[in-house]
């Protein structure tokens, strides 16, 4: 679903059509800067993140603000952590609409950004998805509370 | 056109402004605040013809932010851009006088018919 919500995110406000997959598994995603948003419910809680370097982060943003060349090579630390922010916030909205349906109790966070690597901690799992948006290597993180046994 | 955009997220703030020069509002002044509080003194300063507010922020809400100007019986257009679109959120952003909730991503054609549907 993260997948499907990141994938309509490029469409949509970076004109991308195509968000290639380059694999897919258990995680935990490579250490790197990324942007975090917690999606709570009735049921329990999912964390997402998208996770790129720290070039790709600066990419990312600046294409969010319509910027080009030289314009993101100067974007700012604040105004790149504050856009990439609004990117996991987009993604996530469109992953709570999509869920909204089949239960309406999960609200979103507050979108945070990490420098380093996010874990599974003991009774979660976590999947990592790499993907391409436009030139930029990305990782889609998803932590989940492991299923009952 | 006087229109007041509030989110506490720059660059959405720069998104929506470009999207109104994108939509035909090349034209109109456009102000902004970080949260419903600096968005209710902004309109107590200087009323604008239309309000887009987000609807989560830190300190006062965009639901909050519409509140408290009706509350203070100030009718001013309102219209939420939100990530959180919902039926259930839509419904209480309209009944509490919103003129529309617009989901994340938004197009220009999609903003500027809201914004004259109002």
């Amino acid at each position: 679903m993260l997948l499907q919500a990141t994938k309509s995110f490029s469409e949509e406000m970076l004109g991308l059509d195509e968000c290639p997959i380059q694999g897919s598994g258990p995680g935990p995603a490579e250490p790197g800067p990324g942007a975090y948003i917690t999606l709570v419910g009735d049921t329990g809680s999912v964390q997402m993140g998208i996770i790129s370097t720290q070039t790709g982060c600066k990419q990312l943003a600046g294409m969010l603000l319509g910027m080009e060349g030289d314009e993101i090579d100067e974007l700012g630390g604040a105004d790149m952590v504050d856009a990439y922010g609004e990117i996991i916030n987009v993604v996530a909205g469109i992953v709570k609409q999509l869920v909204n349906e089949s239960d309406p109790s999960f609200h979103l966070g507050l979108p945070i950004f990490i420098n380093g690597q996010v874990c599974a901690m003991e009774h979660q799992q976590s999947i990592v998805t790499d993907i391409q948006i436009g030139d930029v290597p990305v990782h889609l993180l998803v932590l989940t509370p492991d299923a009952v046994e | 056109m006087k229109i007041l955009v509030v989110d506490d997220s720059k660059a959405m703030r720069m998104i929506v402004k470009r999207t109104l020069r994108q939509a035909g509002f090349g034209d109109a002044e456009v102000q902004e605040a970080n949260n419903g509080a600096e968005g209710l003194d902004a309109v107590k300063a200087s009323p604008p013809d239309i309000v887009l507010c987000d609807w989560n922020m830190p300190e006062m809400s965009g639901i909050e932010f519409l509140k408290a100007l009706r509350a203070e019986g100030i009718d001013v257009k309102f219209g939420f851009i939100t990530s959180v679109a919902t039926p259930e959120i839509t419904e209480e952003g309209t009944a509490a006088g919103a003129s529309f909730v617009i989901g994340k991503p938004f197009s220009a054609d999609k903003l500027k018919s809201s914004i004259e549907g109002a």
